[in-house]
Order: structure tokens, then C-alpha cells, then sequence
């Protein structure tokens, strides 16, 4: 009996940790396949009113040099994610959200929307779009690795817009 | 207590050979309202203080129980209290939106919202520089803007 709320504490605890948690790249951003002490790890966490230009609520990103064996896992959980939304996707509008490139057989970037979550919004009960998006480019005998986590109301043209509109400002 | 349990202690009463508990138990039994007559002589054999004294132990064993099963459901109540209470504060974090922005680059932790944000941005943006989807797919999706 005097184990019973501490479970439920742990339980509501874990539950409201970031919602990539159900992702295969989870591992990825929780520093499992590079570590994050390794020179170069660069990683950002952000939520809140700062991403409203970007109507989204919650941001992840890392980025970090991987051999070619931890390339080869990394692309094999992002695959694990895109096929597992792959297969849910019933509608012409589900596929609105997504855009790929391969090279050499291997992705060279992909952007994707992985299972909605919801929210109560004043009672209303609200979609929330998560999207994962990766990027692996060479450098040098290694790969340059990014991968993103977006959480919030933007639709995938939402995000094509705004991130292209911040790119052409930028250079 | 079964009838044939109560025979058998009203024999070993008349026999002397009963413990103090055994009388406590037998006085609560003939003591009874549907209790058969026969069974009244022994009620008065065992006299009035034998039967105070059962009647006072089964009292304080009902107080003792009541007082146990007071104290779980009070700590139960206390538990769904505070769980309730943190799992409505972790849904208020939630709803609220509140503002976090921390970034680890080379081990050094940075905590400045825009520098975090412009690490965040430079990341994404590289990533959705990729496609040559022309803007005017957004049009596309949002005739209505």
C-alpha cells in the first residue's frame, strides 16, 4: 500500500517528460547512441512563448558527429518512426507533412509528422502535430548528424514557410 | 460460535476446566436474546462480571479495528490529495506553457533564451533548406489566407 502513490508520483512524472519519449529516436536525444559529453554534442530544449513566430510549442534539437556504425543506427530508429507512422496513415491529408531525399542509399534528409497528440484547450480537446526531422551529412570520414524534435498546432506548410523565411533572412 | 462449540464449552465449564477466555466467549454466547433456555442457568452460573468483562473486550477489539481502519482511510485520502495536487500542477506546467530554453554545447550548459534559440534555428533551418518545395505551397494549403 505505501508503494502505491509513489508509483503514481513516478508514473504522472514520466508521463509529462517530453512526448518524443514514444519514438524509437528517443534513444538519439536521450544521448543512448553518441554520447552527449562527446566533443562537438550540441543540444537544445526549448518550449514556451518564444516559439509562437513558429506556431509551435515545444522545440528539440541535436546535433552531433557520428562514426558510420552509429550513422547506420540512428537512420535505422528514424526508419523504425517514419515506417511505424507509415503504416496509420489512412487519409490524402495525412500525407501532407512529409518530405525525403536519399543518397548513396542512405537518407540524407527527411522531415516527417509522427502521431498527433492532444491537449484540452478550454475544454476542447486539440490536435497537436509532432514532427521528427534528421539530416546526415559527410563530413570528413564522419557524418554530420541533426535531428529535430517539433511539437505544436503548425501544419507541415506552417514549418516549410516560417524555417525557409528564417533561412533566406539568415544568409 | 457454532451450537455444538457452545455444548462443548458449557461441558468443560461444569467440569471447572474452562480458561478465563473460554468463560468470556461462552457468557457472550448464553447471554444471547435467542439463546435456548437451558443455556440461561449457565448465564447466571458465569454471573454478570464475566459478561461485562466479554462485553468490554469485544468493545475495546471493535474501538482497536475502527481506529486502524480510520487511520488507513485518512492516509489513503492524504495520497490521492497530494498525487491529485502534483498531477495538477505537472497539467497547469503544461497548459501554461512555460518558458524553457537550455542548450548544452561542448559540455557548457547556456541558458540565454535568444542564443538558445538561434542554436535551435540554425539546426531546423539547415534541415528544411533542403527542400525546394516552393512557398507557394503554402498558398496551396491556406487558399483562405
Amino acid at each position: 500500500m505505501k508503494r502505491l502513490p509513489t508509483f503514481i508520483i513516478a508514473a504522472i512524472i514520466s508521463v509529462s517528460t517530453w512526448a518524443q519519449s514514444g519514438l524509437s529516436v528517443d534513444s538519439v536525444f536521450r544521448g543512448l547512441i553518441v554520447a552527449k559529453n562527446t566533443p562537438g554534442f550540441t543540444e537544445t530544449s526549448l518550449s514556451g512563448e518564444m516559439l509562437r513566430a513558429y506556431q509551435l510549442t515545444k522545440m528539440r534539437t541535436i546535433n552531433f558527429l557520428a562514426t558510420e556504425k552509429q550513422r547506420n543506427h540512428v537512420e535505422r530508429l528514424v526508419e523504425e518512426d517514419y515506417e511505424a507512422i507509415q503504416k496509420t496513415r489512412t487519409t490524402l491529408t495525412d500525407i501532407d507533412g512529409e518530405e525525403r531525399e536519399d543518397r548513396n542509399g542512405h537518407i540524407y534528409y527527411i522531415i516527417f509528422r509522427t502521431a498527433d497528440t492532444y491537449r484540452s484547450d478550454a475544454g476542447v480537446r486539440k490536435p497537436v502535430h509532432t514532427y521528427v526531422c534528421y539530416q546526415c551529412k559527410p563530413k570528413g570520414a564522419l557524418h554530420d548528424i541533426t535531428l529535430v524534435y517539433l511539437e505544436g498546432p503548425a501544419k507541415f506548410t506552417d514549418l516549410m514557410k516560417n524555417f525557409k523565411r528564417k533561412n533566406n533572412k539568415n544568409k | 460460535m457454532k451450537r455444538e462449540e457452545t455444548e462443548r464449552l458449557i461441558s468443560k465449564y461444569l467440569e471447572g476446566a474452562t480458561t478465563p477466555e473460554e468463560e468470556a466467549r461462552l457468557a457472550q454466547e448464553v447471554n444471547q436474546p435467542d439463546a435456548p433456555l437451558e443455556w440461561k442457568a449457565i448465564a447466571t452460573m458465569l454471573g454478570q462480571l464475566t459478561l461485562d468483562e466479554a462485553t468490554y473486550d469485544e468493545e475495546m477489539a471493535h474501538r482497536r479495528s475502527r481506529t486502524r481502519w480510520s487511520h488507513r482511510i485518512w492516509a489513503i485520502a492524504a495520497s490521492i490529495v497530494v498525487v491529485a495536487g502534483i498531477g495538477l500542477w505537472l497539467y497547469n506546467q503544461q497548459e501554461t506553457q512555460t518558458n524553457m530554453a537550455i542548450a548544452y554545447v561542448d559540455g557548457q550548459t547556456i541558458t540565454d533564451e535568444d542564443r538558445v534559440l538561434a542554436i535551435a534555428e540554425d539546426a531546423v533551418c539547415d534541415i528544411f533548406s533542403n527542400s525546394d518545395a516552393e512557398e507557394s505551397l503554402y498558398e496551396i494549403f491556406n487558399p483562405e489566407e
